[in-house]
């Protein structure tokens, strides 16, 4: 029996490091786009290295220690050793030699992160192309651009819900605010996830270096809607960002029915 | 002791318990999918029954209730098949009363989508937990929000660009689902594709005219005792209704509305909401504020007009426009709010409790909107803004100052409206007295739209010790 179970937690392992695999091919079939969305940030790559060094790390602590396991298993199966079991107790060695390379690894882990946090969290961009107010709330993200003259709280404040644009390779500074409840504003693509928290104005940046339609979407569970809110993060060329404002304030500042346009009174 | 027990537990778990447990989990996940294979039925509006009973003093019977239901289900079907349930393959009634079927098809039934990422069950995947299969805005989650959803069933609508007791074209409803409602649960739907939301709206003006169909019926029951023609068995009468249906519009001479009229009446109200459209007045170059004096004058004139009394603005909004003034008024989607007015104490609480029995949900009162917020539920453009001045709010305590025409317009529109006993909310239309000009409208909008943006409104930023602040003006 000792066998079967030895064997059995080998899958662990090989299926484990399997789906990795699998996962990291981008033309793998069943496990399509599965691995990170794309990055289209200019800081996001920091991200992904940190992600992968740690993944390298644990990857091989864990398939070290399930083979380790698993030798064990076999080893010393029940119905192959008829010696009774031997305890010991206390190497002075061994003991110093599992604190220290662990302690060593989470301070190396601390160090080398900090530039990825900075990045995110600390370096915010001094002089940001675009500064937009991001609230989220139950279940959408209403969104509010400064207009021509750049400040918030002013009559030409520019509204709009969940369709975010931005311009392409310009630092786009976002105040996140909630509403309501804990929401997060997660941008898998610009590698951006922060949590929205009521009462606080959290300053979130990023870089966008691709133009397309990405998505935005709450990565905190916020409620029974949380699954409808999403959002499209859009990004563009400078131009085209400010057409499409304009086109956006043009209609925020309407004054004439809608009817007169359109073929309703036909 | 608890040794013993962790033991024996651990035992349990040997090899072929676990497989067993497994095996017993898979089995109960696969068996949970049948679940979702009832369809749900249109619920009765037994709110408007009891309403109906208690205003005539009469009993409506069991068998009569059935009646309105046949009759329904011959014209409207069922939530999973909204046309052709009875599968006569014959050009529908729906159809020809006018509603796009396959767009009724795509947004009703339960949640499935196709191969080629077609979505269908629209209705119960996005709208049906707070709008309730019925559209009575009793859905499992309603009874959580404020304000409740929409009861589309009584066919009134608050955020429109048509005059008071007209219905929404069916640009305001696409505006709502796009842009959502603001300060309500009303989510945004913008991201959805084009044909989604058509189909939605659509659907949801189905369940509006089914709702309103009901409702009329249960009243004519409630003040004849019977419904109309007299002769003929509950079938004959549902191929009556049937057969006549898109062809005859009521043309207000008839005494008593017909049945056969009373869908076709409705469906007529809806194709003709876009000529009911406000069309606003031209702003006055001052209040376009294209230069910082021209706005600031406009707003003062705006304010003038608030704390006028014209206007009035003030008594309900409150002196500080925060929304503090007369909070007493019923919420006035409650039809049979008219049954509490003036009761008091016990008396009150009987006869809440008369209505929560048949699946109302608990009154609120009728909360004038906080303006210094600068959330606008209806939409914040200058136009929408305009609307809600000039023709009030639907179906709410907010009267509109709009010209005569409006008032008017709203008279008449009740009075197609109200069908025996089912007496139309007019409380939007003040006798058509002129109050206020529609150029000076768009002063108060300005002022609206300005207030949110006053020292006033702002919210008071934490002080640090040793900080020194500014304290706020009052805007009055």
């Amino acid at each position: 029996m000792g066998r079967f179970w030895a064997f059995l937690f080998l899958l662990v392992p090989i299926l484990g490091v399997g789906l990795f695999l699998v996962a990291a091919d981008e033309n793998s079939r069943p496990l399509l786009n599965h691995w990170f969305p794309v990055d289209i940030s200019e800081y996001g790559y920091v991200i992904d290295d940190l992600f992968m060094a740690i993944l390298w790390m644990t990857g091989i602590v864990f398939v070290a220690t399930e083979i380790c396991l698993v030798w064990f298993m076999m080893r010393y199966d029940r119905s192959r050793n008829s010696q009774p079991v031997k305890f010991t107790h206390g190497s002075h060695t061994l003991e110093v030699v599992w604190t220290i390379l662990p302690a060593a690894t989470l301070l190396f882990i601390a160090i080398y992160q900090m530039n990825a946090w900075a990045n995110t969290k600390i370096r915010r961009p001094d002089e940001p192309g675009l500064t937009v107010e991001v609230v989220a709330r139950q279940f959408e993200w209403r969104l509010r651009y400064p207009g021509k003259d750049g400040e918030f709280d002013t009559p030409d404040d520019i509204y709009h819900v969940n369709d975010l644009h931005v311009p392409v390779d310009e630092d786009i500074l976002v105040r996140l605010k909630s509403q309501d409840v804990l929401h997060s504003f997660f941008l898998p693509n610009l590698r951006v996830k922060q949590d929205a928290v009521p009462g606080m104005d959290i300053p979130v940046w990023f870089k966008a270096k691709k133009n397309g339609a990405y998505d935005l979407v709450c990565a905190e569970l916020c409620g029974w809607g949380h699954y409808k809110m999403r959002g499209r993060l859009t990004v563009q060329s400078r131009a085209d960002f400010d057409q499409w404002l304009d086109e956006l304030d043009r209609e925020g500042q309407r004054r004439e029915s809608e009817a007169l346009a359109s073929s309703e009174l036909e | 002791m608890s040794d013993s027990l962790s033991t024996r537990a651990s035992r349990s778990l040997s090899g072929t318990g676990i497989l067993a447990a497994l095996v017993a989990v898979l089995g109960v996940s696969a068996g949970c999918s049948d679940i979702g294979n009832s369809s749900p039925p249109f619920v009765p509006d037994l709110v408007n029954v009891r309403f109906q009973e208690r205003a005539n003093g009469i009993e409506i019977t069991d068998e009569q209730q059935q009646q309105v239901a046949d009759i329904l289900m011959g014209i409207f079907g069922t939530p999973d098949q909204p046309d052709d349930p009875f599968g006569g393959g014959a050009e529908s009634v729906l159809a020809r009363a006018g509603f796009d079927v396959d767009k009724l098809k795509i947004a009703a039934g339960p949640v499935s989508s196709t191969e080629e990422g077609l979505n269908h069950g629209l209705y119960r995947k996005h709208c049906v937990h707070c709008h309730g299969i019925t559209g009575d805005g009793a859905g499992p989650t309603a009874a959580f929000l404020n304000p409740y959803p929409r009861d589309y069933r009584h066919g009134r609508f608050k955020f429109k660009s048509t005059f008071s007791g007209a219905k929404p074209t069916r640009a305001d409803l696409k505006r709502i689902l796009m842009e959502g409602a603001p300060g309500t649960s009303m989510p945004s739907f913008r991201l959805l594709p084009d044909n989604e939301i058509e189909a939605l709206i659509e659907y949801v003006i189905y369940l509006s005219v089914r709702g309103e169909t009901e409702r009329k019926l249960t009243g004519l029951l409630a003040v004849d005792g019977f419904l109309p023609p007299e002769e003929g068995t509950i079938e004959d009468k549902g191929v009556l209704v049937a057969g006549g249906l898109p062809l005859a519009i009521d043309d207000g001479e008839a005494e008593e509305p017909e049945i056969d009229n009373i869908v076709a009446t409705l469906m007529y109200e809806w194709y003709t909401a876009k000529d009911q459209v406000i069309i606003p007045a031209d702003v006055p170059p001052m209040a376009l504020a294209e230069t910082k004096a021209d706005y600031d004058a406009s707003v003062a004139i705006g304010r003038e007009l608030f704390y006028g009394k014209a206007a009035n603005c003030y008594s309900c909004h409150g002196d500080s426009a925060q929304g503090d003034g007369q909070a007493n008024d019923y919420h006035y989607r409650f039809t049979w709010r008219k049954e509490l007015t003036g009761l008091e104490g016990d008396e009150l609480a009987e006869a809440i409790a008369v209505f929560r029995e048949s699946g109302a949900l608990r009154p609120r009162n009728a909360i004038p909107r906080n303006l210094r917020h600068g959330i606008f539920r209806g939409g914040r453009r200058p136009i929408d803004i305009y609307y809600r001045i000039y023709s009030g709010i639907y179906g709410t305590p907010m009267p509109g100052l709009g010209s005569e025409r409006d008032a008017q317009a709203a008279a008449e529109a009740m009075a197609e409206n109200a069908t025996a006993g089912d007496e139309g909310d007019d409380d939007g239309a003040d006798g058509g007295v002129k109050k206020v000009s529609p150029e000076d409208i768009w002063h108060l909008v300005n002022y609206v739209k300005s207030l949110h943006l006053e020292p006033f409104s702002r919210p008071i930023e934490p002080m640090r010790l040793g900080a020194a602040r500014e304290p706020a003006s009052v805007g009055r």
